[in-house]
């Protein structure tokens, strides 16, 4: 963590004076783990329990801790397993009709028609070695090498995850043999 | 029995047990913040004087008092009440607090800790006790700890084979120690269903209470304090739109008188870029620059006033903001 400034030292101490009524434990843990992960943002009266409550800063303190050590733990347990997906680029796929299947060691990725409408589908599957490391809570996003989110989302329990919102005018054929991709995985 | 009052006991039930860390951290709180006179009496504790060990009691009585005995006001909210609640069924003991004050070095400033930090960690440990007593040990605990201490000694058993010899004494009731057992259970154990999702702060809990090394040991050891003890953790980590409040703080700053700001600059900004303390607020004989300008006591009690000053202020000038 880096140091702190003059300011945050004096501030720290200076809310560390604060008395607590008790109004902090209406800052829920669960609230703090959505805002951390990303899924969500602190209400105006959340921000005002952290700055007037001790108690809620020290919920927000321990619920960024264990946040920061079940990522430490993702991104051991992805090194462990020589899984790289913030590298893993897929070679752009050559061409061919629906579905189109790209293929990594990792986890492939899938694009064909929707049946109901003119979209597409586009569904990302991993492979077992990858499946057993990511829980159900984490969010993965295929990103091409344009930095275009391609798909986002938690794994179903077959290890997959559709995306119905193609991010492109030109249809998958023509992107596909434009783009690599590479899988990124948030803890969530 | 009305439903409110069947919500109220839920609800001091889930304080007493899944929320209990807030019950103790709201206790704890409470009590620091008004423990300013029991802190000089430790300090000036001699052992064997009965009537400062029966000031020390008495003052003790006071501050429990003062931070959890009050009588309700009635703006509070369901969750307050309850919090409120579940902390009288875990009131400290007064005679144990009391030998365990008067016992410990950093409390009576005989190490280098902070006596308020001290005085937090020995809270912690308390009311841990108290809250265990009042609840035994259920069979899931027991396979908990059970769990938790095979982590534990397998940590410790790779450290002494890397390194030729054992942790340092006070090491498995380390925060280092906690975090390494919680990384070990997500890489190994992530699925357990009785640990896989446990939390740092209750492994935390079972040592403090099963542990005997880590029940004895109350006096902090310089080396191995909690971070977040006594001192506010969330403020390094706060959402940026929080620390608006810094931008507040700067402003109260000038709002001190100058003797105070000196000291704040001395502090908090370092003494070569603050304007010394003036001269005549020296004491005889005390060097003339920054910090040592005064005896490191009277040196404290401004920093710590000035800190009160700047907290009224700060406290409206948030409430004109709107935070």
């Amino acid at each position: 963590m880096k140091a702190k400034s003059a300011i945050e030292r004096l501030l720290g101490d200076v809310l560390a004076l604060q008395d607590e009524d008790g109004r902090g434990a209406e800052l829920a843990e669960e609230r703090v783990r959505h805002v951390l992960l990303r899924r969500d943002t602190f209400t105006a009266d959340e921000e005002n329990i952290l700055v007037t409550s001790p108690l809620a800063r020290a919920t927000y303190a321990e619920v960024f801790e264990d946040v920061q050590i079940e990522r430490e733990a993702l991104r051991h347990r992805i090194e462990i397993a020589g899984i790289e997906p913030a590298t893993s680029v897929l070679l752009a796929a050559s061409g061919g009709a629906y579905p189109m299947v790209i293929p990594s060691e990792d986890f492939s990725v899938t694009v064909r028609s929707h049946p109901l409408s003119e979209g597409w589908v586009i569904t990302l599957t991993l492979r077992d070695r990858f499946r057993q490391i990511i829980r159900s809570e984490d969010v993965l996003a295929l990103v091409d090498d344009q930095n275009v989110t391609w798909l986002r989302g938690q794994i179903n329990s077959y290890g997959e995850i559709h995306s119905y919102d193609w991010p492109y005018d030109q249809t998958p054929v023509e992107r596909m043999q434009r783009s690599g991709f590479a899988l990124r995985v948030q803890h969530g | 029995m009305s439903v409110a009052d069947t919500e109220s006991d839920q609800l001091i039930e889930l304080y007493l047990t899944l929320w209990w860390r807030k019950t103790r951290n709201a206790i704890i709180y409470r009590f620091v913040h008004r423990a300013g006179r029991l802190l000089e009496l430790v300090g000036d504790f001699t052992a064997g004087d009965q009537e400062q060990r029966a000031n020390i009691d008495a003052e003790i009585e006071r501050v429990l008092t003062l931070a959890i005995g009050r009588p309700w006001a009635a703006h509070m909210t369901l969750r307050q009440r309850a919090i409120w609640s579940a902390a009288q069924h875990v009131c400290p003991d007064r005679s144990v607090l009391l030998k365990m004050l008067t016992t410990d070095k950093a409390i009576r400033r005989l190490s280098n800790v902070e006596p308020e930090r001290a005085l937090s960690r020995i809270l912690k440990i308390h009311l841990d006790a108290r809250r265990w007593e009042a609840r035994g040990l259920t069979e899931h605990e027991a396979r908990v700890w059970a769990k938790l201490l095979r982590v534990s000694k397998d940590l410790i058993q790779e450290y002494q084979s890397a390194h030729g010899y054992p942790p340092a004494p006070g090491y498995r009731c380390s925060p280092e120690h906690f975090k390494k057992i919680r990384l070990r259970i997500l890489r190994n154990a992530q699925d357990d269903a009785r640990i896989g999702r446990i939390k740092l702060h209750t492994i935390e809990e079972y040592f403090g209470r099963l542990c005997e090394e880590c029940r004895e040991l109350v006096s902090l050891e310089p080396g191995y304090e909690a971070p977040a003890d006594g001192e506010d953790a969330g403020i390094a980590i706060l959402p940026s739109s929080v620390k608006k409040a810094g931008l507040l703080l700067e402003k109260c700053i000038d709002c001190l008188d100058e003797r105070l700001r000196d000291v704040i600059r001395v502090a908090y900004y370092g003494a070569s870029t603050a304007a010394p303390l003036r001269p005549e607020q020296l004491k005889s004989g005390a060097e003339q620059c920054g910090q040592e300008t005064l005896a490191k006591g009277d040196f404290e009690r401004l920093r710590k006033e000035a800190l009160r000053q700047l907290r009224e202020c700060l406290k409206g000038r948030m409430s004109e903001a709107g935070i």
